[in-house]
């Protein structure tokens, strides 16, 4: 877990992602929500090498959980590849903010938590 | 005959705060006490503190989203707060989402969402 701002905590993963380690991941990350006291909160899946239909299935519970706990939770780090298998495969990420880059993400974490961005940062916001 | 959920009143909002696990009675004389305390206090929202609640079952999940309705229909938002992790996630993996119920980390942050949104309704310039 990573505190990136006040109020916004960010989840690099690294690695191929399987259940149990989503389920860690999805525990630590809730509980630091908790505990840093955080609205929003961004997985990053920039160091994941392949997404599949579980993979992602893991990844949407935890953004609903994380909801229904009263916190916003984005996606970032989805490569090329990935988004077009996601698509292929079909998934439905709904109404769940995905960006391409954590920049992208935190830009948009800010903005919701009422931070305000000047200069050339402010005009991509 | 089960526990009673008490309902405080603080200005217009109501504070339900649940201490201990609910059973079934409870949550449906949970859901009567409150329509009749929405209704006679002319409340403008209800804030659900589930802060104390370690476990959950579908009946309990279902009946808050439930709960929610009632009151908005009754023009009082809801805002649930304090749920744990571990209660957050059993109710992903029964595939309730809760859509519609308004969720907050800590009943401070959800009143002052109340609040926000109260005065997004009464200032139209806001």
């Amino acid at each position: 877990m990573v505190k990136l701002w006040d109020g916004v905590i960010a989840v690099p993963l690294v690695g191929t992602l399987d259940s149990a380690r989503t389920m860690v991941v999805m525990e630590k990350m809730l509980q630091a929500l908790i505990d840093t006291g955080s609205e929003q909160a961004i997985i990053d899946i920039t160091g994941v090498p392949a997404v599949d239909t579980q993979v992602a299935q893991h990844l949407l519970k935890t953004v609903v959980a994380a909801r229904l706990m009263g916190a916003e939770c984005s996606i970032s780090g989805i490569r090329p590849q990935i988004a077009q298998t996601i698509v292929a495969l079909g998934i439905d990420f709904g109404d769940i903010v995905t960006k391409a880059t954590l920049a992208d993400a935190l830009r948009h974490a800010l903005k919701r938590s009422g931070v305000e961005l000047g200069g050339r940062d402010g005009r991509r916001a | 005959m089960s526990e009673r959920v008490p309902i405080l009143q603080i200005g217009d909002v109501l504070l339900v705060s649940i201490q201990t696990d609910l059973d079934d009675q409870a949550v449906v004389h949970l859901q009567d006490d409150l329509a009749a305390r929405v209704v006679a206090t002319e409340a403008r929202g209800v804030v659900i503190d589930i802060t104390a609640v370690e476990i959950v079952d579908s009946f309990v999940g279902r009946m808050l989203a439930t709960i929610a309705s009632i009151s908005r229909m009754l023009d009082a938002e809801t805002v649930v707060v304090g749920m744990r992790p571990a209660v957050a996630i059993t109710l992903v993996e029964l595939g309730l989402s809760l859509g519609g119920v308004r969720t907050a980390l800590s009943l401070e942050k959800g009143l002052q969402a109340l609040e926000r949104s109260r005065g997004a309704r009464t200032d139209p310039t806001a």
